[in-house]
């Protein structure tokens, strides 16, 4: 199972790869939106994590894009800050705040997988 | 057997009992008498005995002695004796009767006495007379005997007594006995009989009266025949009849008692006639008058259901007697004509009694019985109470109806008062009244027209109801005082207050006068809300008034050029203007600062170290200071509260750079002076001196190059020749000098003067030296001489100028020293004109007048002819004088106001366009000497006209670059040209003048803002109030007064206070009504604890929020005086701020919440995460370090996701929820912990609880509640869960019985960041209260310590209404 992680903070970066290649996945992580896309289409991920608040291009548009090419491929946006409200997070399947405790998204993860 | 025959027995057994031993005590008294008579003779037996033998011996002796003496006298001694015995001897026959002893005593007496007789006729020594004495002797014997016997006999009836009295004794004795036995048995007999008699009966009659006391009424005993038992037979008929009425009073008791108000009037009836019915065994009617006034109408009636009341309706003439009668009553109808209409053909004893109250017949009420003479006369008693007491319930009844009626209008003026009372707008408050008033009283239209300040207002409740002409007729019939119906169905009420007047009317068929009343109240109402509305406006206007002052007072502070800024004691900025940019930057951030940091040493200048002298001492203190490129003076001036203590400064900064430059250019001059001199000294050093030798006589014999360069003469001229610089005059000197130099003597530094060669005279210095020849002889003079003229023209020339200076210093001090701006320019023009001030003879001051553009004299200063002129100046100088000499001078010397100059130099008005030489100086701002007016073509013709002059001068006064005035200066009386320097100084002065004017006018202006600040201390609607340190009200304003009224008027208290009444109270007294310090009171602290104290206070005496400021106040020595207090009413403004202040801080915590996620959540994840990763790969001490960061970490991230949670306002996604399944589930989240904790969970749920909620949401808020409640608990508790419902609300209460939430924390724990826990963020409960109130729901918290903490959360059964 692929994983790409996507997030402008490296060490957040390098937590989340640790613990998901941990967990036996193929984990991608890259730290900007447009490299994202691009491995994206390269690598075609099952399931991708998204930071939101992103410099250049943000997590929004990133999601918008993904679900442009493949809206089928589960997208979680993984975020310090709860955007809930806003209105175009609601694209993606789920919605998880950044913790160091990462159950949380593992659980995530481990539930769109199986669907 | 009766009584009085019993008492009669009783009376004769004692009256025999006292007869018989009455008869033995007579019968022993008697006897006792007997012997007492028999003892009484027996005595006198004794004695006589004993007369007779001491008689008979004083005989015997006698006829003894005769014999022996003879003696003749003796013979009637004997005689006497002789008689005294016969005497006794008859005496004893008396008593005794003629006892045989005492006839032989007497026979033999008589034969003694014989033989007596005849002894005395013979003579005693005769033989014979022996003899017969010896027969007298022998016969005595035998008389002596008998008397013995005699004697004998009477103690024999002695004894005889004593037996007698024995027996007396013994008689005695059993006569008392039998007296004694005899009463004994007698008084049994009479006990006896009175016990069977009196006592039983007695004893029957008390037992009786105790029982039936005791309430046994029944308790009957048989009495007896006699009086007892009539007694009680009498007893009993009373009791009976007491009994009787006993039971009309409880009846009585019973039908008075009052009705509940509710109960309808013939329910009332109903009752009470029944009662009298059952109670008195009677058929009992009430009628009633109907409203007609004629007929009675019956209403009531109960019987034994023995036939009905013969007639329902009866008319009042009828029965129209029973007005002046009373009570009437009949026991036997059938006898009754008039009442044929009242009898029923049953009953025939009647009684009708009326129903009056208000003394007007009202009704009445008829008594039937069936029987004939049945009614006695307590029953008509008994009727006439009855009647009274049924009138009274009626009447009772009647005014319950008639105050549930007055009641229903006060509710509705209640209604009005309340709904009208906040409104301060006049039109809608109008509307609001005519809409109200025109609902209540049957939706008739109603018109409100007032005028205010000049304009109508009106308030119709229906459009077009009123035509022009109602209105116009209104208008001109306008009452004065009280309603008036204009037309029929037209009333009218006029209004009239303070500043308005008008009138209210109603159109209305016909208005009764409940309804006046109530239109009255309403009025009145209406009334005092229009008061209070223009009251409200007239504050409104105030306070703008106000808000203009103080803005006006901010762009004097802005506008002025100068530095302004405001200290108070404590060295603190109170204020600063805009100007201080001047010295530093960004002066409007320093208020609040203190000033020692702000300036002392940072900046150029430093506002505390002038302002604390004027804090010291009160006075105005100034100073100047120098900064790098600055020269600043600073003037503090003190404001002082009505106390005279200084309670805050005002220091005005003034740059003076300009002004100390030109005190810089006098000290340059004073330096140039200076080292002229120094120059000049070296130069006369380094020259060679002139060496001049001479002989004595005089003749040069040397002349050097010196001499020859400082007299002009070349050694040749002079050589040989007498010296030839010597004046005229002077020769005489010359030669004493010589004379000198001739006896050797060396004359050093002779200052004098020497003529040179072209004629002119200089000074020198001069040093003679005698010339010696070889032997010593003086042969010639040298002189040495150095021109020293230059050198003492300086000196003079310095010495000038000092003094200059030192005048110019004397007068800058004396103009900075006051602030009156008259005062000021007095003592400038005094000082141009002094003679050894500038010199002037003349000075005018012309101000600019920029509004009008003109010129105008302001002042002159100068004498009106030349013999004063030297008058004034021989009297007026400034030499010597002190500051304050010379201040007085100015104002009562010659140079005063009012002189002729003076009111010469006011008249002056010259407009700027014209072209002289005044308007060139202010246009050119230089300054222009005038030398010969004839000419100069721009010569002001006034001066030239009306003060003669020739030549003068004009400075121009320029202050920040503006030209404010002139100053105008001449010589005219010793027509001294005015030369350039007097134009320099004169220029350098006008500067100071300018700038002395300048501060002179802002003070002015200060003083003007003043007396405007003082006007707004009245004015500003906060209150505000002085009190001393005993808290004595020293000073309020006006705010105060007005809100001591209004609570006056809300409470009803008939008061109006005064300013006077106020001041000279304690405070307490007068804003807290209490006769001691009230504790929560913020002025309290600041007494005592001599500190500011600011807070916001629940007033319950005056009803309001208060924002009260409160400042202590001190003396110079630092005593406490009292405080000053300003307390805003912040009632309204406190609920809009709490409102306006959450929404504030949940915007700004808004913005910084997703930075701080960003910044803080990121590492924090970085951190926790490779913590976690470290802990699972290390072992022993180090897997606890990583442990103990993971754990930090997730404590750090709880804390921050709660702030998170608080202020992000993330909008509701409401859904139909089940609350109790909510419920069930959150407490499923916490099983483990409760179980773990030993907490029960007890549930009360109401069924079927959906409200529309946002479930995530209000999870959220259980949990946190829930939470609280468990860490509470701790251990062992209980959690009760109850869900209930209202009309509108659903309910959650969790209660839990831990010890429950202290009073002090009760008021906070919904703040946000407020926590008792060491490490709770304080948000938990905020974020519920938030949640909630996001519902648009509300909750509520009831705790008591130590017995726990319930919240009660109430959430609208419809889901809110999204904005």
């Amino acid at each position: 199972m692929k994983v790409l992680i996507v997030d402008d903070d490296e060490s957040i970066l390098r937590l989340y790869k640790e613990e998901l290649e941990d967990e036996g996945y193929e984990v991608y992580a890259v730290s900007s939106g447009k490299e994202a896309i691009e491995l994206f289409e390269k690598i075609d991920p099952d399931i991708v994590t998204l930071d939101i608040l992103m410099p250049d291009m943000d997590g929004i548009a990133v999601l918008r894009i993904i679900k442009s090419k493949k809206p089928d491929t589960p997208v979680i946006m993984s975020t310090a800050y709860d955007y809930r409200d806003d209105f175009g997070v609601w694209a993606a399947e789920a919605y998880v705040v950044k913790s160091s405790d990462l159950t949380e998204l593992k659980e995530t993860i481990r539930r769109l997988l199986n669907k | 057997m009766r009584l009085r025959r019993k008492l009669l027995i009783f009376l004769i057994g004692f009256l025999g009992l006292a007869f018989i031993s009455g008869i033995g005590f007579i019968s022993l008294s008697f006897t006792l008498k007997e012997e007492i008579v028999i003892l009484h003779t027996l005595n006198s037996f004794h004695k006589q005995d004993e007369g007779l033998k001491d008689a008979f011996i004083s005989y015997i002796s006698a006829v003894s002695r005769y014999m022996e003496s003879g003696s003749p006298n003796l013979k009637t001694v004997i005689w006497k004796r002789g008689e005294d015995v016969r005497s006794i001897l008859n005496e004893i026959e008396r008593s005794r009767g003629s006892l045989e002893t005492v006839q032989r005593i007497k026979r033999e007496f008589r034969l003694l006495s014989e033989d007596v007789s005849r002894l005395l006729t013979l003579n005693p020594q005769d033989r014979s007379s022996v003899d017969l004495y010896g027969r007298i002797l022998s016969i005595k014997k035998s008389i002596e005997d008998d008397i013995d016997r005699l004697h004998g006999e009477s103690l024999r009836l002695i004894d005889s007594a004593i037996d007698k009295g024995r027996d007396i004794q013994r008689r005695i004795f059993i006569n008392i006995i039998a007296l004694f036995f005899g009463t004994l048995v007698v008084a049994i007999l009479l006990l006896l009989m009175l016990r069977r008699s009196i006592d039983r009966p007695f004893r029957n009659l008390l037992d009786a009266t105790e029982r039936i006391s005791r309430g046994e009424l029944a308790y009957r005993f048989e009495p007896g025949e006699d009086e007892f038992g009539l007694l009680a037979k009498r007893f009993y008929e009373i009791i009976d009849r007491l009994r009787q009425k006993l039971q009309v009073s409880e009846l009585l008791i019973d039908i008075s008692r009052p009705s509940s108000a509710e109960e309808s009037l013939r329910d009332f009836l109903r009752e009470k006639v029944r009662r009298i019915s059952q109670s008195l065994d009677l058929v009992c009617e009430v009628y009633i008058l109907k409203k007609d006034g004629e007929t009675f109408e019956l209403v009531e009636y109960s019987g034994r259901g023995d036939g009905m009341p013969p007639v329902a309706l009866l008319k009042y003439s009828s029965i129209s007697f029973l007005k002046d009668s009373g009570i009437l009553w009949t026991n036997d109808l059938e006898k009754h004509d008039e009442l044929r209409d009242l009898y029923d053909g049953l009953h025939r004893s009647l009684i009708i009694a009326p129903l009056v109250f208000d003394a007007k017949l009202k009704g009445i009420i008829l008594f039937r019985r069936r029987e004939r003479d049945s009614f006695v006369k307590d029953d008509l008693y008994t009727a006439e109470v009855i009647s009274h007491i049924i009138g009274a319930g009626i009447r009772n009844h009647e005014l319950y109806s008639e105050l549930h009626a007055g009641y229903e209008r006060f509710r509705l003026l209640y209604e009005f008062g309340k709904s009208i009372t906040l409104e301060v707008n006049i039109p809608s408050l109008l509307a609001k009244t005519s809409n109200e008033l025109s609902r209540i009283l049957g939706n008739n239209p109603v018109i409100i027209k007032i005028d205010v300040d000049g304009r109508s207002e009106i308030a119709l409740s229906h459009p077009d109801s009123f035509s022009k002409e109602d209105l116009k007729s209104l208008e001109e019939g306008l009452p004065l005082d009280g309603p008036l119906s204009l037309k029929e169905d037209l009333f009218c009420f006029p209004l009239t207050g303070k500043g308005y007047r008008g009138f209210l009317a109603i159109r209305k068929p016909s208005i009764t006068p409940e309804e006046i009343q109530l239109m009255e109240g309403f009025i009145s109402f209406l009334l005092i809300d229009l008061d209070k509305a223009m009251a409200f406006e007239e504050i409104v206007k105030r306070e703008r008034e106000a808000e203009e002052s103080r803005r006006r007072i901010e762009i004097l502070c802005e506008s002025v050029r100068g530095g302004i800024v405001t200290l108070d004691r404590e060295f603190r900025i109170l204020s600063i203007n805009r100007f201080m940019e001047h010295w530093i930057p960004a002066p409007e951030g320093l208020i609040g600062r203190d000033a020692i940091d702000v300036f002392h040493d940072k900046a150029p200048i430093c506002p505390h170290c002038v302002a604390s002298a004027t804090f010291e001492t009160g006075e105005i203190n100034f100073m100047s200071q120098k900064g790098i490129g600055f020269y600043s003076e600073l003037t503090s001036y003190p404001v002082k509260n009505e106390m005279g203590e200084v309670r805050e400064v005002i220091v005005f900064i003034q740059d003076i750079s300009e002004r100390v430059l030109y005190q810089e250019e006098l000290i340059g001059l004073y330096r140039e002076v200076m080292q002229t001199k120094e120059y000049l000294e070296g130069v006369i050093e380094n020259t060679a001196d002139a060496i001049v030798t001479t002989d004595l006589n005089g003749i040069v014999t040397s002349w050097n190059k010196g001499a020859e360069r400082i007299y002009g003469y070349t050694a040749e001229e002079v050589l040989g020749r007498y010296l030839p610089f010597i004046p005229q005059g002077l020769h005489d000197i010359e030669r004493e000098y010589t004379e000198r130099i001739r006896r050797g003597e060396v004359l050093k530094d002779i200052e004098t003067y020497r003529v040179r060669k072209d004629g002119t005279v200089i000074e020198v210095s001069l040093t003679l030296s005698p010339i010696k020849d070889a032997y010593g002889n003086v042969i010639g003079t040298s002189g040495i001489s150095r021109d020293i003229t230059e050198k003492k023209r300086y000196e003079r020339e310095l010495a000038k100028r000092n003094q200059e200076l030192s005048r110019l210093f004397l007068i800058s001090s004396a103009m900075r020293s006051t602030l009156e701006l008259d005062r000021l320019l007095r003592m400038i023009l005094t000082a141009v004109t002094m003679s050894d001030g500038l010199g002037f003879n003349r000075a005018i001051l012309f101000l600019v007048d920029e509004e009008r553009q003109v010129l105008k004299g302001a002042m002159g200063v100068g004498p009106s002819s030349p013999e004063e002129a030297w008058r004034v100046w021989s009297s007026l100088s400034m030499e010597k004088k002190t500051l304050e000499d010379l201040m007085r001078e100015i104002e009562t010397g010659p140079l005063r106001k009012d002189s002729l100059l003076d009111r010469l130099s006011l008249n002056i008005e010259i407009p700027l366009e014209n072209d002289t030489v005044l308007t060139k100086a202010v246009k050119e701002k230089r300054i222009i000497n005038v030398k010969d007016v004839r000419e100069e073509p721009l010569s002001d013709p006034v001066l030239v006209e009306q003060l003669k002059t020739e030549a003068y001068a004009v400075v121009p006064l320029i202050s920040r670059d503006k030209v404010i005035g002139l100053l105008w200066v001449d010589n005219l009386f010793n027509r001294k040209p005015i030369t350039d320097d007097d134009i320099r100084f004169l220029t350098g002065f006008s500067n100071q003048v300018a700038q002395a004017i300048e501060n002179a006018r802002l003070f002015e202006r200060v003083r003007l803002a003043e007396s405007e600040l003082e006007n707004i201390f009245e004015s500003i609607s906060d209150m505000v109030y002085i009190t001393t340190s005993d808290y004595t009200i020293k000073n309020i304003n006006r705010a105060v007064l007005e809100r001591l009224n209004k609570r006056c008027r809300d409470e009803g208290i008939d008061r109006v206070w005064r300013k006077e009444d106020v001041i000279g109270k304690k405070c307490y007294e007068v804003f807290h009504g209490m006769t001691r310090p009230y504790e929560s009171c913020p002025h309290h602290k600041t007494v005592s604890e001599k500190k500011a104290f600011m807070e916001e206070f629940e007033d319950p005496y005056l009803k309001m929020t208060s924002f009260s400021s409160t400042s202590p106040l001190f003396d110079q020595s630092g005593e406490f005086l009292g405080t000053v207090h300003v307390v805003r009413d912040i009632s309204e403004l406190k609920r809009l701020r709490e409102r306006l202040e959450a929404a504030e801080r949940f915007a700004a915590l808004g913005e910084v919440a997703a930075k701080v996620a960003h910044e803080i959540r990121n590492p924090l994840v970085s951190v926790g995460g490779f913590a976690r990763r470290l802990e699972a790969r290390l072992d022993g001490s180090l897997k606890e370090y990583a442990s103990i960061i993971t754990k930090e970490v997730m404590r750090l991230e709880t804390i921050l996701r709660e702030i998170l949670s608080f202020v992000r306002g993330m909008a509701l996604s409401q859904e139909d929820t089940d609350i109790n399944a909510l419920l069930d589930e959150i407490v499923n989240l916490y099983r483990e912990e409760l179980r773990k904790r030993k907490i029960e969970i007890r549930r009360q749920y109401i069924k079927d609880l959906i409200i529309p909620v946002d479930s995530g949401r209000v999870r959220e808020a259980v949990i946190n509640i829930l939470t609280n409640a468990i860490q509470a608990i701790n251990m062992d508790g209980v959690i009760t869960i109850t869900t209930d419902k209202t009309d509108k609300e659903g309910v959650i209460i969790i209660k839990d019985n831990g010890p429950g939430i202290d009073e002090r924390d009760l008021p906070n724990i919904f703040n946000p960041f407020y926590t008792t826990k060491p490490t709770g963020t304080g948000l938990g409960l905020s974020i519920t209260k938030k949640i909630i109130e996001e519902h648009g729901g509300r909750i509520e918290v009831e705790t008591k310590r130590g017995e726990g903490s319930s919240f009660i959360i109430y959430l609208p059964l419809k889901a809110r209404q999204m904005l």
